[in-house]
């Protein structure tokens, strides 16, 4: 009798166990994460921004997808090309909320037409490229967010790294909007310090001879350049100086990193050394580990970025992936939103001031309330050209805390 | 509202409401409900069709709609559209998105703005040749783009202008299809009227257009600006619907996709730009499945399929693909045609006895003297025939009395009033009209057409308001017009070939229209050059019948002919010229005795 | 001379025997006890706690040596209850190398003050910081803090009521807590040396520490402790308020009364001031310090507590209660100096709390929506009629042209 019902005990908890589930959450789909980004008209920005959040997006599902509730779902990646036209863009970014997108990730071009749309959807948008000062305004576009380097953050940490030095300044930027926003940027952060510029040009982007604005800030007595504009500008600047047998130290914003700059120097390399380029920084002080981590998931995915050129010992000169690291942490801080916030919408936007996650650099990424920048100005360090590779500079207190990047194959 | 008000209100509209009935074909019926149909797609479309891009190939084909009134119509190839889209697109944008101001006062300006930039092209481009049409537009488009891209201030940078949205994409699909539907009726009602047939006239042969009192320069002006202000309605509502004015948009590659669109579809006809657009949006989904399938982006096809589809076009002919269509239609429907044989209807009458009296004319060409101390006189009810050998300034003589050379000394007067320095319209409208030494038909308008060129002259109520509303006046008018060119087609012996294209008559009948074409304008002289050309006996008898019953009319004719047979039996008088000089006057006979005159032009030929 | 005592031990024996046994017993029971450390968190408030949000909180385990100050203004209505609180945070971070931390308060908004070299961040309950420091960098911010939340966490209360003809204006440290900290005896020498080394090192936290031979194990003992609070200020009376007043607790300075009163440092932890003779209700303008135990260090009219207990009949039990209470008020005094967490819980800080009488603002209204086309109603009966006049003329003049 006692027997019959410790067994029947026995049995009946064992059912008891069997019901209820297996508590694996069940599938709730796809989200899609849209690209819109220059693709036929500047495919290095493009493909880069793109390859990065694919590959952010290909590890998240590979971990099983975003958890939301009691759903699983997958992320997806679909391009969408802006041909550098904000109507374009406009037109991707209603196309893509139409689609059912939860967030878009943008080079820039288009927002100011695109983020009312996509606030009035609860679609966030995050740019990784453009950093030109009001794009982002946590107060004005809510919904809008950026993880790449300002121009604000690069033109101050320019004025705080060249004002001690003496230099008498020539700013130089083209005519793209880029080297428009930049070249306002240069105006506003020397603004304190008005004797250390004697010289402002602007030339236009696509020009191959700027012999005739080097000449000029020459004469106006600059000893140092700030060649603001796309890499073809900068490097036409570079081989005008140069050429004219004027050592002048040369700096430049992050599109001085661009292959087109070496490649056009390939032939006059020493003419490269000392370009001094500021750019938003690839490592923290946890150490390289981080972007080494990253660099080798990258390569394996998309192969080595090889620029084309060599170093003085024949070694082949790879890119470094930073920009993919923008879309790419830009993926996880939304991943880590959703979660937060349990889905997308304007709960995700607001999830989004929330949440912080461990950045491929190893920093911390994240937005807040009060700030809608990833990247923060003070991440900003200073590299120079040597042989073809970056070094960072040792006249700087955060560049001399960062490690030298393997950047050859 | 007086009674005569009200009863003269209800007869207008039951003759306009019987006007359409009559007027009303089957396939009028299946455009009417197509055209509901798409009105109605957007409550159930399916995902894939998406509005505001539809809408957007609404204002696209609006767009190419107006540049049809100047390319189809005015023959004026121009690339220049895209710049009349900008001047709409940025002066509506900059007004509503800077200024605060409301959408429809900020769409006025933005048309104006284009329209104005349209009179200012137009006073330079109407009177030169296409070529330099196309490219004078060409360079207008660029400079727009340029100066946008200049000015970043003005026209937002690379980010454009954002433009506050009034409308929804569905009241922009709605609105856009409305636009392009009226715009379509009113082109084919433009092409139809007064100011269509000359504009096509004046594309087709702009002298013979001139010769007839075509106020060419002013119609194409007018078409010019009506383009130019169609595209910036067209680039102002768009903008609104895109949310942003983006410079680059309005390149020089949009004019010319737009310029394709409308030489795609069918340059002379309303509805071609729009098939036009259609065919390239067909192109760019093709690229768009072949960019997906290689890999690559989809703008690197777009424009070299469009290049391949207008050179196809071209090659074909480049009638477009409406034209074609209905042409093939007009065919299986076609009757064979059969030569007329002439008429023996007698000509309306002349008022008065008009009488043309030059003396003293006096023309050099450089060291070239092509006419010296020229008089003719040429009374009503005379025929008065000019003669002389190759390059005896018969025709420059003829040019200085129809007013389209300018005597470099003497006087010319009609009726006793100088006409000195009256232009050729003013000529004509005096009743002084010239015929062309070629063949003068304006090939493009069927025989009708072409005499209702010349009927049009003295039109009171065939502007192009008047018209497009089709006022009672310009309705009744345009019957009037239409039955005095049927009687002058009657007169010439041609009532059969009324619906016929010109070009598909032989070439003595096409003479024969332009001569109805000169009957129609009422002329009190008739400056005739060489009628006969080409003409078989048979054709040439019926060109001295009808010139017998001209001159039974009380017109006086001044005939410019080499064929001598003719002149001996019809001319009253004859002047003989030789390098410029008049050699000898006088009857026929007194002319065939004349020692002078057979040494330096009839040889061994009798008259 | 061999003498039996009949089974009793001798005198001079017995006495060795209980020398030896005491020194013995002496020897056995001196536990060497480390005094509570200045830095001990007393209560869980203040500072607010950090929110737990993720890597912010890495700069926490690492030391980021910080200077921290922190000024406090307290907006209170007549009553003396607080309506608005705001700090102004002042750090200033003395490393080279990035730094990233997260303080956590109950915040409406932080805005960055001119002299602040970076940006201040703001989530949900928090604020944060992040950077690089080339060696020395301040960050500076004004934080709104939400009233009621903020409220209860402040140092001083203030009540202010009508009393019979006149004022009384309550100013009440708010520091109090009782808590379960150690007790036991020592050898009054001992205590007093201990109570020395507490006053030599007073708040500093990197200091050695303070250790006491206690007398057999210590035990656990309730005791309330509280960080003095040196409270100064003027209560401003409407012009003529004063005129024939009767002050207590405080001196009449024309139109105002000054105070100056130290609460919880051997002293009543309330102090009243009371304003006879005027119905007026002051304005304060109250300033309080938390400043560290003084009076209750102060040896009675000696140069040390050694010097003190030597030939007195001291309890060393009251000495050793005396040094951990000491220790505790340093302690509850350092709190009340970081109302907003630091990153530093090691590095140097002061705070001051300012409390000033202001309006208390009004209560928004929900705003009443519109009559939305109230005055539109008519138009259809107008437009359309006179849209239909217009399309009627224009068909007219169609059919007269």
């Amino acid at each position: 009798m006692r027997v019959r019902a410790l067994l029947a005990i026995v049995v009946s908890a064992l059912a008891l166990a069997g019901c209820g589930g297996d508590g694996k959450p069940e599938s709730g789909g796809t989200l899609t994460i849209a690209v819109d980004a220059p693709f036929s008209r500047s495919p290095y920005i493009g493909r880069t921004i793109a390859e990065g959040a694919e590959l952010a997006v290909a590890e998240l599902n590979a971990q099983g997808g975003v958890v939301l509730g009691r759903k699983v779902y997958r992320l997806k990646v679909v391009r969408r090309d802006n041909e550098l036209s904000p109507r374009r863009a406009l037109a991707n970014v209603r196309r893509a909320i139409d689609d059912g997108a939860v967030a878009i990730l943008d080079d820039g071009t288009g927002v100011d037409a695109a983020w009312e749309d996509a606030e009035r959807a609860g679609v966030p948008i995050c740019i990784t490229f453009g950093g030109g000062t009001g794009l982002v305004d946590e107060e004005e576009r809510p919904n809008v967010f950026r993880v790449a380097p300002t121009d604000r953050g690069i033109s101050y940490r320019l004025a705080e790294y060249l004002v001690p030095k003496g230099l008498k300044l020539g700013l130089i930027h083209d005519d793209t909007s880029y080297g428009e926003k930049g070249g306002e940027a240069l105006d506003k952060a020397f603004q304190l310090n008005p004797e250390a510029v004697v010289d402002r040009l602007t030339v236009s982007a696509g020009s191959t001879d700027l012999s005739p604005e080097i000449l000029r800030a020459r004469r106006a007595g600059a000893t140092g350049l700030v060649v603001w504009g796309d890499g073809a500008t900068i490097a036409a600047a570079i081989i005008a100086a140069r050429s004219a047998g004027w050592d002048v130290p040369i700096y430049a914003p992050p599109a001085a990193e661009d292959p087109i700059v070496r490649q056009q120097l390939a032939d006059r390399p020493e003419w490269l050394d000392g370009l001094t380029v500021a750019t938003g920084r690839m490592t923290a002080e946890l150490g390289p580990t981080f972007f080494h981590v990253f660099q080798a998931k990258y390569q394996a995915a998309y192969g080595i970025p090889r620029i084309g050129v060599r170093t003085r010992s024949g070694k082949e000169v790879i890119a470094l992936p930073d920009y993919a690291m923008y879309s790419y942490d830009c993926v996880n801080v939304l991943a880590a939103a959703l979660r937060s916030a349990g889905g997308p919408g304007d709960k995700l936007v607001a999830a989004l001031e929330q949440v912080s996650v461990r950045g491929s650099n190893g920093d911390e990424r994240g937005f807040n309330e009060h700030n809608h920048e990833g990247v923060i100005d003070d991440d900003v360090f200073f590299a120079k050209f040597t042989d073809m590779r970056l070094r960072p500079v040792r006249d700087d207190p955060l560049s001399r805390s960062l490690p030298v990047l393997q950047q050859t194959q | 509202m007086s009674a005569p008000a009200l009863t003269q209100t209800r007869s207008a509209l039951a003759d306009a409401f019987g006007d359409a009935r009559r007027g009303w074909a089957r396939w009028h019926s299946a455009a009417a409900v197509a055209v509901a149909v798409v009105a109605a797609a957007p409550a159930f479309a399916p995902d894939w069709f998406h509005v505001d891009g539809v809408a957007a190939a609404f204002y696209q084909a609006l767009a190419a709609t107006g540049l049809m009134l100047a390319v189809g119509l005015g023959g004026m190839p121009s690339l220049g559209q895209g710049a009349f889209m900008a001047f709409g697109a940025f002066g509506t944008g900059l007004l509503t998105a800077r200024a605060g101001w409301p959408l429809l006062a900020a769409l006025v300006v933005g048309v104006v703005a284009a329209a104005a930039a349209g009179a200012v092209t137009a006073v330079g481009v109407v009177r030169l040749r296409p070529v330099f049409i196309a490219v004078t537009t060409w360079i207008l488009t660029w400079l727009v783009v340029i100066f946008l891209l200049a000015f970043p201030s003005i026209s937002g940078g690379a980010q454009g202008i954002v433009v506050p949205r009034l409308f929804s994409p569905t009241t922009h699909y709605e609105l856009a299809l409305a636009l392009l539907v009226l715009t379509m009726l009113g082109a084919a009602s433009v092409k139809r009227s007064p100011v269509g047939l000359e504009l096509r006239a004046a594309s087709a042969k702009p002298a013979a257009a001139a010769a007839l009192g075509v106020a060419a320069s002013r119609r194409r002006l007018g078409a010019f600006v009506a383009s130019a202000a169609i595209g910036g309605l067209a680039g102002a509502l768009a903008v609104d619907l895109a949310g942003v004015a983006d410079a680059s948009d309005y390149g020089p590659f949009r004019s010319f996709e737009l310029f394709v669109a409308v030489v795609i579809g069918g340059a002379a006809s309303a509805l071609g730009p729009a098939v036009g657009v259609a065919a390239l949006a067909l192109v760019s989904a093709g690229g768009g499945v072949l960019a997906d399938l290689e890999g690559v982006q989809a703008v690197r096809f777009e424009p070299m399929f469009a290049a391949l589809l207008l050179l196809t076009v071209l090659g074909l002919g480049g009638i477009g693909v409406v034209p074609a269509v209905r042409r093939v239609l007009a065919r299986a429907n076609a009757r064979p045609e059969r030569r007329t044989r002439g008429s023996t209807a007698p000509l309306r009458p002349v008022d008065g006895t008009p009488h043309l009296e030059a003396r003293g004319l006096e023309k050099r060409f450089g060291n070239v003297v092509a006419a010296e101390d020229v008089a003719v006189d040429v009374a009503g009810g005379e025929i008065c025939a000019l003669i002389g050998p190759n390059g005896s300034g018969k025709t420059t003589v003829l040019r200085m009395l129809a007013g389209t050379v300018t005597p470099d000394a003497g006087a010319i007067e009609l009726d006793g009033a100088a006409l000195d320095a009256a232009p050729q319209r003013e000529r004509a409208l005096r009743g002084l009209v010239r015929t062309l030494q070629s063949t003068s038909s304006l090939a493009g308008l069927t025989a009708l057409e072409n005499v209702m060129v010349g009927a049009g002259l003295r039109r009171r109520h065939g502007g192009s308001i008047r018209t497009l509303v089709a006022s009672p006046r310009a309705r009744a008018e345009d019957a009037a017009v239409r039955e005095a060119a049927f009687g002058r087609l009657e007169e010439v012996g041609l009532t059969r070939a009324a619906d016929t294209p010109v070009e598909n008559l032989a070439g003595p009948d096409q003479r024969l229209v332009a001569l109805a074409a000169a009957l129609a304008t009422r002329p009190r002289v008739l400056l005739l050059d060489e009628p006969s050309a080409g003409s078989s006996v048979e054709d040439v008898e019926r060109l001295r019948e009808l010139l017998g019953r001209m001159r039974g009319a009380g017109v006086g004719v001044l005939l410019v002919e080499h064929n001598l047979r003719l002149v001996r039996a019809v001319a009253d008088r004859v002047v003989v010229m030789a390098a410029g000089r008049v050699i000898a006057r006088g009857s026929p006979a007194e002319i065939a005795a004349d020692e002078d005159v057979r040494a330096a032009y009839l040889g061994r030929a009798a008259l | 001379m061999r003498r039996r005592w009949g089974g009793r031990w001798p005198p001079l024996t017995l006495l060795a025997l209980a020398a030896s046994l005491g020194a013995v017993a002496a020897t056995a029971r001196a536990v060497p006890v480390p005094l509570p450390s200045v830095v001990l968190q007393v209560t869980l408030e203040p500072p607010f706690p950090t929110p737990v949000t993720g890597g912010e909180n890495e700069g926490a385990l690492l030391r980021i040596p910080t200077v921290s100050d922190q000024r406090v203004t307290v907006r209170v209505d007549e009553e003396g209850d607080p309506f608005s609180v705001r700090v102004r945070q002042r750090l200033v971070v003395r490393r080279t190398g990035d730094y990233s931390f997260v303080i956590g308060a109950p915040v409406d908004d932080v805005l960055a003050t001119p002299e602040s070299e970076s940006e201040p961040g703001l989530r949900r309950g928090a604020i944060l910081w992040a950077g690089f420091s080339a060696g020395r960098k301040v960050l500076s911010a004004d934080v709104v803090l939400r009233p009621r939340e903020a409220a209860r966490v402040l140092p001083l209360r203030i009540d202010v009521d009508r009393m019979g003809d006149g004022v009384r204006v309550r100013l009440r440290n708010a520091t109090r807590v009782s808590l379960r900290t150690i007790g036991g005896n020592a050898r009054p020498l001992d205590a007093a040396r201990a109570l020395d080394a507490v006053r030599r090192q007073g708040a500093r936290p990197l200091a050695s520490g303070v250790i006491l031979d206690f007398r057999g194990a210590p035990v656990a003992t309730l005791r309330t402790i509280a960080a003095p609070l040196h409270v100064r200020g003027t209560l401003e009376f409407p012009p003529g308020a004063l005129a024939g007043a009767d002050v207590r607790g405080g001196v009449k300075q024309g139109e105002s009364v000054a105070v100056d009163a130290l609460l919880g440092d051997e002293t009543p932890l309330v102090h009243d001031v009371l304003v006879s003779g005027t119905d007026a209700i002051p304005k304060l303008r109250v300033v309080a310090t938390p400043e560290p135990p003084v009076r209750a260090l102060e040896p009675p009219g000696g140069r040390s507590w050694a010097d003190y207990v030597r030939g007195r009949k001291i309890s060393g039990r009251a000495l050793v209660a005396r040094a951990v209470a000491a220790r505790l008020a340093f302690a509850r005094a350092r709190q009340y100096q970081t109302l907003l967490s630091d990153p530093d819980p090691l590095g140097p800080r002061s705070a001051t709390y300012r409390f000033i009488t202001g309006e208390r603002p009004p209560r928004a209204t929900p705003q009443q929506p519109a009559s939305v086309g109230a005055g539109a109603a008519w138009l259809p009966f107008v437009l359309v009629p006179l849209g239909l006049a217009v399309a009627a003329g224009l068909v007219v003049l169609w059919a007269h042209s």
